[in-house]
């Protein structure tokens, strides 16, 4: 068990110190206290923050620590929303219906991903393929979704609705209203430890090197396309399980979420505070997904013209990411 | 049955025309400088855009297809300038930046031009065979598209400065030795990748509706084909992937309709680049590498 934590901490991570884990448990404290004071509605917009967390750091994993980009994080996240919904409401009167739900959902998610990234990391592409290829996966698998209009289009009780999306889907939690919350910030956390864990572990290691140097890599004797799909994997399992809660906590999927413009503020978020490190691109993705709401009572063009000038300029001045580049500059790692 | 004949080759016609005017100013961005222009969508939609107002205030319509070509290609030389010539280094941050600014565009064109502007009506009519009607523009299009490749053809293996160019393709250090400017070179085919999408947007603006997300649905057919063409040759690249995609969204989307046509075109590309990571274009340089017993790198 030591030696597991051990891995928390490494090369490939930053928050060692304990400044920050002081400030970690406080926030974590102040997460777990939070629902005996804050308004109901405060605790669902929590939640919602916290879900997206999962899909975000199953990209940073794979654009950040891997090097490869992809846009269709969105689409595995709403694949893994759809196919929940639809087995939710088909056996919404069986006892465990959500949690067999849940399985499914993970399950055909990680069978796409890894039939799609077999045919890309063993035809051993160049760079640019991936995030083209899961850009017009994403475009496809919208405009697919958004002409399931009519009756005709359903599968067992579940109707997929077209544009106006499933309705009625049932939630994961029935019994109390902040369970939900609770397991969302919990598993969020534990993902988090998990992840850190992978990267500072012999894998992590494996992924760095070949983000370094794929030629390098494979040299010294790593299968470079397994290690690439497995990342690739994990991440869209990762997206998945944002999905799955998002479905469950809205309690309907539209098109619109695993399009082409919530795959874009994900990369935004993961882009802008810094996709080589968990922990920033954590931080960024919660607090932008609070900016952007702020923003969006004004419309959301504002909000996504001020996330497209933001990545723009992150790129052009701290291509590693706000945080990270400020973290090294002012720290020398020791934070 | 030949009107089924015909009514195939117009859809082909129609299909490839498509897929090649979506695609060439991607394909040539990237055959050139090995990058990818991940604001190419909204780049069409802007060229749309000037064709549109320019339509409205009494402008005829190829004039505003000129404006297109050349207000768009003027863009992208100032977006070249500022922006993209710091990310020759790093690929991957180029296509993030990029897309960055697509975002802007489409979501500030939102905002001045608001969701939609009145379109504009198809031009040349349609012509009939039998029971069927097809629109001569379509054909149009499809010949536009074919002119555009072989104007190109024509600039890089007939003339010095398409020398120059190929020679900067194949090893851009060694071209620098020589002499050739290939910041320049980079610049101007940046705008010329910019102002072939302006030129897209302008012919297709007669045929959708105007709105900031116009460039959307010429996404998925134009960067398949990229994906399938590569960027080992231009020309074949180009020919190539649109004939390839084409036939096969012409196939399928007879059969099936246009939704299963680019599903069959998602997995065709994802088949595709496992037996060609280069694309067609790559996959021709290799057998001719071969012939000429090159070793292939």
């Amino acid at each position: 068990m030591i030696n597991l934590f051990n891995f928390l901490s490494g090369p490939n991570t930053i928050g060692h110190s304990k400044v920050f884990w002081v400030i970690f448990s406080l926030v974590l404290i102040f997460l777990f206290i939070f629902p005996l004071f804050g308004s109901p509605f405060s605790i669902l917009n929590i939640t919602y923050f916290f879900i997206r967390l999962s899909v975000a750091l199953g990209l940073s994993l794979l654009w950040g620590y891997l090097g490869v980009l992809s846009f269709g994080q969105m689409a595995f996240f709403g694949m893994a929303g759809y196919i929940y919904g639809i087995v939710a409401i088909n056996l919404v009167r069986s006892p465990g219906g959500t949690f067999i739900a849940i399985i499914i959902g993970i399950l055909i998610t990680l069978g796409i991903a890894a039939f799609f990234g077999y045919f890309v990391f063993y035809g051993r592409v160049s760079g640019w393929i991936v995030p083209i290829l899961t850009l017009a996966f994403t475009l496809i698998l919208e405009t697919f979704m958004g002409q399931t209009a009519g009756y005709q289009w359903r599968i067992g009780k579940a109707l997929l609705g077209g544009y106006n999306g499933m309705v009625n889907i049932p939630t994961l939690f029935n019994f109390n209203d902040n369970s939900f919350y609770y397991f969302t910030i919990s598993t969020m956390v534990i993902i988090y430890f998990a992840l850190r864990m992978v990267v500072n572990s012999n894998f992590g290691h494996k992924v760095v090197a070949i983000r370094e140097n794929p030629q390098r890599a494979e040299a010294l004797g790593l299968n470079v396309p397994l290690v690439q799909l497995s990342v690739f994997v994990i991440a869209a399992g990762l997206a998945g399980f944002s999905g799955i809660l998002y479905a469950s906590w809205a309690n309907y999927m539209v098109p619109s979420l695993m399009g082409i413009l919530n795959g874009t503020i994900l990369v935004v978020w993961v882009g802008i505070g810094g996709r080589k490190s968990l922990t920033s691109v954590a931080i960024m993705t919660i607090f932008l997904q609070f900016i952007s709401q702020e923003l969006s009572a004004s419309g959301t063009e504002y909000a996504l013209v001020l996330y497209g000038v933001l990545l723009v300029f992150a790129m052009l001045f701290t291509p590693e990411g706000v945080i990270l580049t400020f973290v090294r500059k002012y720290s020398k790692n020791e934070i | 049955m030949a009107e089924s004949i015909i009514n195939i080759l117009y859809q082909l016609a129609d299909n490839v025309g498509f897929i090649l005017l979506s695609a060439i100013g991607l394909i040539i961005i990237l055959g050139m400088m090995d990058i990818i222009n991940l604001s190419h969508a909204e780049m069409i939609m802007i060229g749309a855009y000037i064709t549109t107002l320019c339509y409205h205030n009494g402008v005829p319509l190829f004039i505003g297809c000129i404006l297109s070509f050349v207000g768009v290609g003027l863009f992208g030389f100032i977006l070249e300038k500022l922006v993209i010539n710091r990310f020759y280094k790093n690929k991957i941050n180029c296509l993030v930046v990029t897309w960055g600014i697509g975002l802007i565009m489409s979501q500030g064109t939102l905002i001045v031009f608001g969701p939609s502007l009145k379109s504009i009506p198809t031009p040349l009519g349609s012509f009939s065979y039998g029971d069927l009607s097809f629109s001569v523009y379509r054909v149009f299009l499809f010949g536009i598209a074919i002119s555009i490749i072989a104007v190109i053809w024509t600039f890089l293996y007939r003339t010095k400065i398409g020398a120059r160019a190929r020679a900067a393709i194949q090893d851009p250090e060694i071209a620098k030795g020589l002499g050739i400017n290939t910041d320049r070179l980079y610049s101007l085919t940046f705008s010329f990748g910019a102002a072939l999408a302006g030129l897209t947007g302008a012919l297709y603006a007669s045929t959708a509706p105007i709105v900031p997300l116009f460039g959307t649905k010429f996404m998925a057919g134009g960067f398949l084909a990229v994906v399938v063409g590569g960027g080992a040759n231009i020309i074949t690249g180009s020919i190539g992937s649109s004939f390839l995609l084409g036939s096969i969204s012409t196939v399928f989307g007879v059969k099936y309709g246009t939704f299963f046509a680019r599903i069959s075109l998602l997995i065709a590309a994802v088949v595709i680049i496992r037996f060609m990571p280069r694309g067609i274009s790559g996959f021709i340089e290799d057998i001719k590498n071969k012939k000429k017993g090159r070793r292939i790198g």
